[in-house]
This record gives C-alpha cells, sequence and structure tokens, in this order.
C-alpha cells in the first residue's frame, strides 16, 4: 500500500465528515489519521464534528402535520371527484378581479382564496388610513395644536428685519421681507416636519398591517370562514345528491 | 379508487412534505399553507404521475416521495422569493424568528434537546445556509433520506450529495462553533 501524503490542517478538516461517515478511501483516510495523531487542533475538530453529529440528530426532529391540513385537503380532493370544481374558500370568480385587487393582496400578505371577509375588512381599513392622513397632516401642521410650530414662529419673528421708518403705511413695508438665511430655514423645516409626518404615517401603517390586522382580524376572520366552511360542506353534498 | 389511493399517499407523505416546508420557511403557518397547497398538486397529478410510472415505494420509475420533495422544495422558493420582494417593496429586512418546534407537537422526552438553545442555533444556522447545502442537509439529518433517495429527489449525482453534505456539515461547525463551546479553528 502507498504511503499517505501529508494532508494540511485545511485538507484534513474537509475529511473530518466523510471520515465519520465512512466515506473516505483506505489511504486518505490513512492520511487523515496519521495527521489527526499529530495535530491537537484538528483533534479537537473531530471532537466538534462529533458533537454536531448528535446535536443534528437530536435537535431536528421530523415535524407532525396539523390535522386541519389533511381535513381540507381531503376535503377539496373528495370535491374534486365529485365534479364539482375546486371551492377553496373563494367566493367570487378569480379572473373577475381586476389587478391592483392582487397587489393589494400579496402587499396585505393575504390570500384571496383563504379569507374573503378579512380581505373586506382589510381593504376598509386600509380606506380609512388614506382618509385619515389629511387629517394628521393637517394636524400636525397646524400652529395651534404644534407646540414647536408655534415656538419656531416666536423665534422666528424679532429676527425679521424691521420696517424702515421712512417708509411707513407703504405696501412695501407691510410685507415683510426675509432675509435668504430665514427662507432656507423655513424650508428645512417646513421638510422636517413632513418627514416626521411620512415616517409617522408609515410606522403606523406596518402596526396596523401587523398587529391589529393579522392578530386582531386576519385570524379570527380565516377560523370563521374555516368553520362555517367545514359546517357548509355536509349541507353542500347533501344538496348534490339527487 | 383513486381518492382512496390519494387518501394512503396522503398519510404517508404530508409529515414530511410539512417537515420540510417548515424548515425551508422558518414559519408553522405558512408551512401548512404549502403542504396543503403541495398534497393538492399530488392529487391534481397523480393519474399523470402514474402514467410516468411513479411509484410510493420509490422503487423504479420515480417515487412519489421524490416527485413531492422537489415540488415542496420548488414551492417553499418560491414562497420565500415573494416574502423577500415584498421585504424590499415595504424597506424591511428582518428574517422572521425560527419557527417554535414545541408550537403544534408534542416534543416527547426524545426531543426534549430539540427546543434547547442549541436545537434554536442549529434550525437558525440550518436556515441561514446557501442551496444546495440547506436542502441536502434537512433531507439527510431530518428526513433521515438514503443519499440515493436525495439524489433522486433533487435530480444531483450521489457523489454530489455527499459532497454538499461534508460541505454543509463543515459551515454549520463553524458557524456554531461559539454555541458548541469550541475555540475558533487554527
Amino acid at each position: 500500500m502507498p504511503l499517505p501524503a501529508e494532508l494540511s490542517c485545511d485538507s484534513v478538516r474537509d475529511r473530518l465528515d466523510p471520515l465519520l461517515d465512512g466515506d473516505l478511501g483506505q489511504i486518505d483516510e490513512a492520511a487523515v489519521r496519521q495527521h489527526l495523531d499529530a495535530c491537537a487542533a484538528c483533534r479537537e475538530e473531530l471532537q466538534l464534528a462529533h458533537k454536531l453529529r448528535d446535536a443534528l440528530r437530536s435537535g431536528l426532529p421530523a415535524l407532525t402535520c396539523p390535522p386541519a391540513v389533511t381535513a381540507e385537503v381531503l376535503r377539496v380532493a373528495r370535491e374534486e371527484a365529485l365534479g364539482a370544481p375546486a371551492q377553496r374558500r373563494t367566493s367570487a370568480p378569480v379572473a373577475a378581479r381586476p389587478a391592483w385587487w392582487d397587489r393589494l393582496h400579496a402587499w396585505l400578505a393575504v390570500r384571496p382564496a383563504a379569507s374573503p371577509v378579512a380581505s373586506w375588512v382589510a381593504v376598509a381599513a386600509l380606506l380609512l388610513i388614506v382618509a385619515a392622513v389629511p387629517f394628521i397632516v393637517r394636524t400636525v401642521l397646524s400652529p395651534e395644536r404644534s407646540g414647536s410650530a408655534t415656538q419656531a414662529t416666536q423665534t422666528t419673528r424679532p429676527a425679521l428685519p424691521a420696517p424702515s421708518t421712512g417708509s411707513t403705511g407703504s405696501p412695501a413695508a407691510e410685507s415683510p421681507e426675509y432675509t435668504p438665511e430665514q427662507i432656507a430655514r423655513a424650508e428645512r423645516q417646513a421638510r422636517l416636519v413632513l418627514a416626521a409626518v411620512a415616517q409617522v404615517s408609515r410606522g403606523a401603517g406596518r402596526t396596523v398591517r401587523d398587529q391589529v390586522f393579522e392578530q386582531a382580524l386576519m385570524r379570527p376572520a380565516r377560523h370563521a370562514v374555516e368553520s362555517l366552511e367545514q359546517i357548509d360542506a355536509p349541507a353542500d353534498r347533501q344538496r348534490r345528491q339527487p | 379508487m383513486m381518492l382512496e389511493h390519494f387518501q394512503a399517499l396522503v398519510e404517508q407523505h404530508q409529515d414530511r412534505v410539512f417537515t420540510l416546508s417548515c424548515y425551508l420557511l422558518g414559519d408553522r403557518e405558512e408551512a401548512a399553507d404549502a403542504t396543503q397547497e403541495v398534497l393538492l398538486r399530488l392529487w391534481r397529478n397523480l393519474a399523470s404521475l402514474h402514467e410516468a410510472g411513479a411509484n410510493g415505494d420509490g422503487d423504479g420509475g420515480g417515487s412519489v416521495a421524490a416527485w413531492l420533495t422537489r415540488v415542496t422544495r420548488n414551492y417553499c422558493f418560491d414562497q420565500l422569493r415573494k416574502r423577500r420582494s415584498q421585504k424590499n417593496a415595504l424597506g424591511e429586512e428582518q428574517e422572521p424568528e425560527v419557527f417554535d418546534l414545541t408550537a403544534g407537537d408534542d416534543p416527547g422526552p426524545e426531543h426534549r434537546a430539540s427546543a434547547s438553545d442549541l436545537g434554536r442555533h442549529l434550525r437558525r444556522a440550518i436556515r441561514e445556509l446557501n442551496e444546495p447545502y440547506r436542502s441536502v442537509l434537512i433531507l439527510r439529518e431530518v428526513q433521515e433520506m438514503k443519499y440515493k433517495e436525495i439524489s433522486e429527489a433533487l435530480e444531483m449525482p450521489i457523489n454530489t450529495v455527499k459532497v454538499n453534505i461534508h460541505r454543509g456539515r463543515r459551515m454549520l461547525r463553524d458557524r456554531l462553533r461559539g454555541v458548541m463551546g469550541h475555540a475558533a479553528a487554527c
């Protein structure tokens, strides 16, 4: 038998799993074992490979499919076997729906076939949010309600250039003149307010979608539709029988 | 007759489909949806599968198990792609948490270690692996499939399957070194 070639630590580490699986050839195995005898770090790596194998065996169990999934699959299969079209919780023909409907569903991560009631509730809530945006903008920008806006007005007023005494009463004196600095500052403040409004509405939309829609509306609606269908299924079958 | 046969196949394969979906998607609810979809695809393709010579045992002609593995994997990849594009559209980057193993199953004494931190780290590390390492490791370590079965399911030569499993394990080792209490390799 030819002598095994010397291996580097990296090559040995590539061969540790094949070694444990018994997938190494005779010569290769001899070379790996020779290296392991001399290298403590690679021996420790072998121990780690052993540990990982144990962890993989105990830490990744097979799971059990929920019975509701099996029941739904068999129900649909039975319906299709009887010649009825697949009625998977669909209340209206999918083809009749406009494209925006599908895009909206995709955004809300809701399946039209899974929960039609929840879908309508979601659309209604979304329209409410859209309708509320102008009100939020007005509220935030209103000087009476916004303390920071009032404060900004108060601090900028004294900085305005005083009208010259010689032109008192003229239209030019009544309309105050602003320096480019003041205009730039006002623009910055307006941008900040708009950015804050956009941030708040984005965050609110996300929170409503994740927490209110999903937890309070979608799940209960889905369960309700499922139980209604389970109640309806035997009645449908009886109706179809001559 | 066909329906009875399908029911038998569902009972035989549903847990494998659900398990693979759960490990790939990392979410029980999405995995349940995926299982339902895949099993219904089996029902709708059962006649053509039989015509093609597939059988339930995996002996010759391509097995139903291999077909189901392929379809489940493709379906889950589609879902992951959709999830990524939705996240991009919403400007979100956070991946969902690793699924809770004990949410729907009674783990039993032999699986008690699975609910531990190491099990959680392991499931997360596997989900973070790239393909095909993630799939081959799940099929080998979780589904306990033989090299030949994996090779058939993923349409990959047996030697490639072996190499991918060994590389995947080494990647896991490197990722979990700290968690498993070993110093960094030299």
